[in-house]
């Protein structure tokens, strides 16, 4: 009976040795490189800056912007509630609390969109999900929402609809199109009645 | 006799087990692909000015002639027939990995021949670029600009001097400047035009006190 239990032992001994000296896996979560290529070739982290426009005005809790541009460029503008994480340092741990996140759709942003787009691809390498690219970046933003390009007569009726989303959009947003064209039906005298109460309330339930 | 029968039996499943494990280690094979570059270095690379290729630069290489380099078209086939750049090569880029790709590009490092990469514009070849640039292909490089830009390049067509827009980083106004003119426009025409509106609240009196809920 002895000789099996020390038999055990041995086995149970090589076996860790054989695991103290197997070779470091350096990062688990690493995505495999057959996978980041696809997930480079996928396009769907892109997305438009309309709709970006959409749902910061929609105030959507589910959405956080991130500007990967040096500290001194986002000091002086940056999109409304955005947080900055320069390009250099994303793959520091103290911004993976930002950058990882499975509650909020992560946005990534620069003047263009390639500081943004290598970004996205450092992170992807570690896995983390629910990141997007603003397509265009900054640039874009500027030409499309901040100065919308009024659509010619004979265009669909989409495009004059992106074009009021749009002058909307940059007057919510602090640009300046086509001011005059909405002042002017701000003398309106607003009349708030409230409705009064007849009768005593006789207590809920 | 019966501790002789339950040894046996444990040396056996003893072995068994062994046996599982070896064969593991026997049929496991390396995976198929490693990254030689870590992260950080990746970082590092993306500083490196050296791993992009200025459509100047471009044009002088293609008009000297001299091949100490091979030119990657990452578009589709459809795009890549209908014109590309000199010698260049179509590989699409989901056919990177792919048998013949990979070793188009493990050959061309072991002749450490430079290989320029270029896409539509500049974001369509940085990814591939990245990806390559992290499997340990040091002789990668990127066609700042892409073929869009680089075929407006031709002579007459554009004055790419002055309009460096191959630089995608470069904010193209002062960001700041815009929102501050317009927001001061934006108070001024306000200022002129908006009377002040007449809001007139009617408070609700109380004809009785509340018997009050619960």
């Amino acid at each position: 009976m002895s000789r099996t239990y020390i038999l055990l032992t041995i086995v149970a001994i090589l076996g860790a040795a054989v695991l103290v000296f197997l070779p470091e896996k350096k990062n688990q979560k690493e995505l495999d490189p057959e996978k980041l290529l696809m997930e480079i070739n996928n396009s769907s982290r892109y997305l438009s800056t309309d709709l970006v426009a959409h749902r910061l005005i929609e105030k959507d809790p589910s959405i956080l912007l991130v500007d990967v541009r040096p500290a001194a460029q986002y000091g002086e503008y940056a999109l409304p509630g955005a947080i900055n994480i320069p390009l250099e340092q994303v793959l520091l741990i103290d911004n993976e609390g930002y950058l990882n996140r499975n509650d909020l759709e992560i946005v990534l942003y620069s003047n263009g969109d390639l500081w943004a787009d290598q970004a996205w691809i450092l992170c992807a390498r570690r896995g983390y999900k629910n990141l997007y690219v603003l397509k265009g970046g900054l640039n874009h933003w500027f030409e499309s929402i901040m100065q919308p390009k009024s659509p010619s007569p004979g265009s669909p009726s989409q495009d004059f609809d992106m074009y009021s989303f749009r002058l909307a959009a940059s007057q919510y947003f602090g640009g300046g199109a086509n001011i005059e064209t909405n002042t002017e039906n701000s003398t309106e005298n607003v009349i708030i009645k409230r409705r009064e109460k007849k009768s005593v309330t006789a207590g809920g339930c | 006799m019966k501790d002789i029968n339950r040894t046996h039996r444990l040396t056996r499943a003893i072995i068994v087990f062994i046996l599982i494990i070896v064969v593991g280690f026997i049929t496991l094979k390396p995976p198929k692909f490693e990254y030689g570059l870590s992260e950080n270095e990746m970082l590092k690379e993306l500083q490196n000015p050296d791993n992009t290729v200025l459509p100047e630069q471009m044009k002088q290489m293609l008009s000297s002639g001299g091949k100490q380099y091979l030119l990657v078209d990452l578009r589709n086939p459809y795009d890549f027939s209908r014109g590309h750049l000199e010698n260049a090569i179509n590989i699409p880029v989901s056919e990177i990995l792919s048998e013949d790709g990979f070793s188009f590009f493990e050959e061309s490092e072991k002749n450490s021949v430079n290989v320029i990469l270029y896409g539509k514009n500049q974001l369509e070849a940085n990814g591939p670029w990245m990806f390559l640039r992290q499997l340990g292909f040091n002789n990668v490089q990127v066609l700042a600009g892409g073929y869009d830009f680089f075929h407006q390049l031709e002579p007459g067509k554009a004055d790419y001097i002055h309009k460096p827009n191959y630089i995608v980083e470069e904010p193209v106004m002062n960001f700041s400047e815009f929102i501050d003119q317009s927001t001061s426009e934006n108070i001024k025409s306000v200022t002129e035009q908006v009377k002040p509106e007449n809001v007139i609240p009617i408070k609700r009196e109380k004809k009785s006190g509340t018997a009050g809920g619960c």
